[in-house]
């Protein structure tokens, strides 16, 4: 009878121990970081490795692979690699790198959607780039320049309303639409997705520092929401069996969603589309070479040549000014000009400030009222 | 009076009715959600669109067509083998430590043992991340080994100490008794007994693995991708029902090898998976 | 040979053995979980994590009503769930170890590992198709005319349930089997040869004989399941919020603190709950005695 293979009270036991571990901590002590051994930056000889931090996406390592290879066999002295993940996961693993082993980034530079830039700027995780220096930057607007200088934007993707064209015969006009009593209980929503929350406190008399009105409506409104996704296969599923008919989405994973052949479509809202630059930033900690190294490239991929690859691959409108669209994209909604002079700007700084505390809206809010 | 008893503690040759109906039902629940992943392995929809309004083989093209898979496999292959070997060795010595001896601490040792299966494991898998970066252990191939053990290690002391209780240790005493040393004992009167729960052990660690990624995709390093850490960046990317076919292959492959195991080694290979039956008396 | 290399034959090895495990386990995991509560101790403020020793992230988890939401969907799910896969694989394990096919079993083996050759998302895919609102049971139900209205089960709390139970049996089939294993056969011979029918022999002797492994099974799933996010995350669309899930998105967040203090609330609650299933335990079955 006491013979079986794990007794209870051992099971017991393992979650005590577990939770008693605290306590060594205060006698434990840090392990102290190792002295380089093989260090990337080489320097006697060898060749200075770059690591370029690349968003996971459907073609958005595109350009930075196809970039990499050029720019490697006109510098034979440099390396590149290539790291690519998700934000969720990336930025987490690049930001303990540099609290643990702050003069080892776990990559040079990258690219880094608004919010996580912004959160950077936080941690101090960039450097500052002097726009003087770069010459391709003359052609960058204002828009895709940094009060900081913490980064450069090379494009910009939005966010607007993606809807099901079987189910939803006239399309979506208004961002109210997503919290309309038309849609009740057809609404997907990607998880802590506060740009509605914020959209519907702008319509509402209130702002991105006064989102209180937009917690109120989708406080009462959050029936609407079907299902809240945490994946993008799950998100295009449910957009396309019928499970929800209306979103509010990405215009590159959208028009995605699209072209795999789901009964979707992109559009912008008359109130405009949110406007979301990617930056490239370049990491606190690398040598002065590996810094110089860095500047360089991205100064050459703010060159008409690469901004253009990286804006068709990733559906972006470009950075760079004198880029000019190919036809097929131009005529996108996100790229009509009535639609882009309409982009609604966020100041990312209050967004990466309130990001803990509008996570805990949505979740007392939002989550826990659908 | 014997053979009476023989047939209804079910131990005849007959398959009970109900037993297989039992059996049936619950393999047709966890066998449901995967026929409609294999089927859709063949959706011609390119996000998966169901009923799937055609068939093709496109996906299996397009799987052939990616290289990192075939690397992960090998990754992932190569962790889950020496880290079920390295959870089933430790964890062996370990039950035979906290099953034939008793001293102080004993105790707390096996409740140590068993405290991974509890703790979330992404929070393991960021608290290793940390620990490895200050270590200088980061993205080494043994970073990723090590942290498996250390979650496989529960499972492998839970079977092999659950099968050790079970054998008497009677056998080994009388192999001391005739003079062997106690590893020499150990090898010839216990670990013969205690095979079938190695193997055992050694599955279920192999295949808990192969599976894990919540832990893994904080540890792994950009070119040490697992087969399911590329499943799931591969998510993050496409849509399309490439991992359904990937996930078709792998089933497949799996009932093949388990078909080979059966016509090679024979039907008692499996049988220790039934947790040392035969010496219940 | 001296009284020290004596004592050291007979002593040592008993600890020696365990070192191959507690060494990887302490270097690994304990350093690992230090970390984590280094972590839980530090400031976060203003979306930033700071320097020196607090306890406000304690008090920010305590004072947070959510939270408690969160944690009693977390152990209803773990309780449930972990109840549902003993009824499950209890029959199952039975039925497995009466199986006399060799060829049948490794079959039946195989298919309860086939659920772990799949990526979560992808066996996400197949329940949708399958629970859906248009999905195969809805149009069955609808077509056969028992309801006009899609049943609501994705997406809510007994998917999830469905999901969970699914990847739990393999875990709790094993276990189960190796305690079925171990009833004597002579203890159900005695029982027949004693005149007593099937059911009576299995509530009498198989059960009472594996009753503690199916506590400690219930256990074990329940642990699996409280420490698990992605299928509730995936299939139970924002409705089931488990404590396992906010550590997830936490760490996303860069709010690691939060993420610590949780995972050792995790931790706490299954102590708490092992313990009292315990003592539950113990007190009916010196009832039962």
């Amino acid at each position: 009878m006491g013979r079986n293979q794990i007794s209870r009270r051992r099971l017991l036991g393992a979650a005590a121990a577990a939770a008693a571990l605290p306590a060594l901590n205060a006698c434990g002590g840090d392990i102290d970081p190792q002295p380089e051994t093989g260090a990337p930056s080489g320097g006697s000889g060898g060749k200075e490795k770059i690591t370029i931090f690349a968003f996971l996406g459907n073609r958005l390592a595109d350009m930075p692979k196809a970039f990499a290879q050029d720019y490697m066999s006109r510098h034979p002295n440099v390396q590149i690699d290539i790291y690519e993940d998700s934000n969720a996961v990336g930025y987490p693993k690049i930001l303990a790198a540099k609290q643990t082993t702050p003069d080892k980034p776990l990559v040079n530079m990258g690219f880094f959607n608004s919010q996580i830039s912004a959160q950077g700027d936080l941690d101090g995780t960039w450097n500052t780039l002097d726009y003087a220096a770069l010459s391709n930057a003359a052609s960058v607007s204002d828009t895709f320049r940094r009060p900081n200088s913490n980064g450069i934007g090379i494009g910009a993707d939005q966010i607007g309303i993606v809807y099901n064209t079987k189910n939803i015969t006239t399309a979506p006009t208004t961002w109210a639409d997503l919290w309309s009593d038309a849609h009740k209980g057809k609404v997907t929503l990607f998880d802590y997705w506060w740009q509605v929350v914020f959209m519907a406190a702008k319509l509402n008399g209130g702002s991105l520092e006064n989102m209180e009105p937009g917690w109120q409506i989708w406080k009462a409104k959050a029936g609407n929401i079907r299902t809240l996704v945490t994946a993008n296969p799950e998100w295009q599923q449910v957009l396309s069996n019928g499970t929800a008919d209306i979103t509010s989405c990405w215009n590159g994973t959208g028009l995605q969603f699209k072209a795999d052949g789901a009964p979707v479509d992109y559009v912008v809202p008359a109130e405009g589309a949110i406007a979301v630059p990617v930056y490239l930033q370049t990491v606190q900690g690398n040598t002065p070479n590996q810094q110089e190294i860095c500047v360089d490239i991205v100064n050459e991929m703010l060159s008409p040549k690469w901004c253009q690859m990286w804006a068709e691959t990733a559906v972006q409108t470009p950075a760079n000014s004198s880029v000019s669209l190919p036809g097929d994209l131009a005529g996108l909604p996100g790229f009509r000009a009535e639609n882009v002079a309409k982009l609604i700007s966020v100041d990312w700084a209050t967004v990466a400030k309130q990001n803990t505390a509008w996570r805990a809206r949505w979740d007392s809010d939002v989550k826990a009222n659908i | 009076m014997a053979a009476r008893s023989e047939a209804r503690t079910g131990m005849s040759d007959r398959n009970r009715p109900l037993t297989i109906a039992v059996l049936g039902l619950g393999l047709a629940y966890l066998v449901a959600p995967l026929v409609f992943v294999v089927v859709n392995s063949f959706n011609d929809s390119s996000y998966g669109g169901w009923p799937p309004p055609g068939f093709s083989l496109r996906w299996y093209e397009r799987l052939a067509d990616q290289d990192g898979f075939l690397s992960a496999a090998l990754v992932s292959l190569v962790v889950a083998a020496l880290a079920a070997l390295g959870a089933v060795l430790a964890g062996t010595a370990a039950a035979v430590s906290i099953t034939r001896f008793r001293y102080p601490g004993r105790r707390l040792i096996e409740s140590l043992l068993l405290a991974p299966l509890i703790v979330p494991k992404v929070a393991i898998g960021l608290g290793a991340f940390i620990l490895f970066l200050q270590a200088g252990f980061y993205g080494r191939d043994g970073a990723l080994v090590a942290l498996h053990l250390v979650l496989l290690l529960p499972f492998a002391v839970n079977i092999v100490g659950g099968a050790l209780v079970r054998i008497p240790p009677v056998y080994e005493q009388a192999a001391r008794d005739l003079g062997a040393g106690p590893v020499r004992a150990f090898a010839s009167a216990t670990l013969p007994q205690l095979r079938r729960s190695l193997l055992a052990a050694y599955l279920l660690c192999f295949m808990i693995s192969f599976d894990e990624v919540d832990a893994t995709v904080f540890v792994v390093a950009p070119d040490q991708v697992t087969l399911p850490v590329s499943m799931y960046q591969y998510l993050q990317k496409y849509q399309d029902p490439t991992l359904a076919a990937l996930s078709t292959v792998l089933i497949g492959a799996t009932f093949a090898l388990v078909a080979v195991v059966l016509a090679t080694a024979g039907a008692s290979a499996t049988a220790g998976l039934q947790g040392g039956k035969g010496r219940t008396r | 040979m001296t009284d020290a290399t004596a004592r050291l034959r007979a002593g040592t090895p008993r600890y020696l053995l365990v070192l191959p495990a507690l060494v990887p386990l302490a270097l690994v995991f304990v350093g690992s979980l230090v970390r984590l509560a280094d972590l839980g101790l530090r400031p976060f403020r203003d979306g930033r994590i700071g320097t020196g020793v607090t306890t406000d992230n304690l008090r920010r988890f305590a004072e947070d009503p959510y939270t408690w939401r969160v944690l009693g969907d977390t152990v209803l799910l773990g309780v449930v769930c972990a109840l549902v896969t003993v009824v499950i694989a209890y029959p199952m394990a039975l039925a497995l170890h009466r199986l006399r096919s060799g060829a049948l079993r490794a079959l039946a083996l195989f298919l309860i590992f086939s659920p772990l050759l799949t990526s979560v998302v992808v066996r996400a895919y197949g329940w949708n198709v399958l629970l859906g609102d248009g999905g195969v049971i809805n149009q069955t139900l609808r077509e056969i005319g028992l309801i006009d209205s899609p049943l609501r089960i994705m997406y809510e709390f007994p998917a999830v349930v469905i999901a969970m139970v699914h990847v739990l049996l393999p875990f709790a089939i094993f276990p189960l089997l190796g305690v079925i294993a171990q009833v004597p056969r002579s203890a159900l011979e005695a029982a027949y040869d004693l005149g007593a029918g099937r059911r009576q022999v299995f509530w009498r002797v198989t059960f009472p004989l594996t009753r503690h492994g199916v506590v400690l099974t219930w256990q074990l799933c329940f642990a699996l399941t409280i420490s698990a996010f992605a299928t509730p995350a995936l299939l139970g669309g924002g409705r089931v919020q488990v404590l396992s899930g906010l550590v997830y998105t936490n760490v996303g967040a860069v709010d690691w603190p939060m993420a610590a203090v949780q995972s050792y609330a995790l931790l706490v609650l299954t102590l708490l709950l092992v313990g009292a299933v315990n003592l539950a335990f113990r007190i009916t079955g010196r009832h039962s005695r």
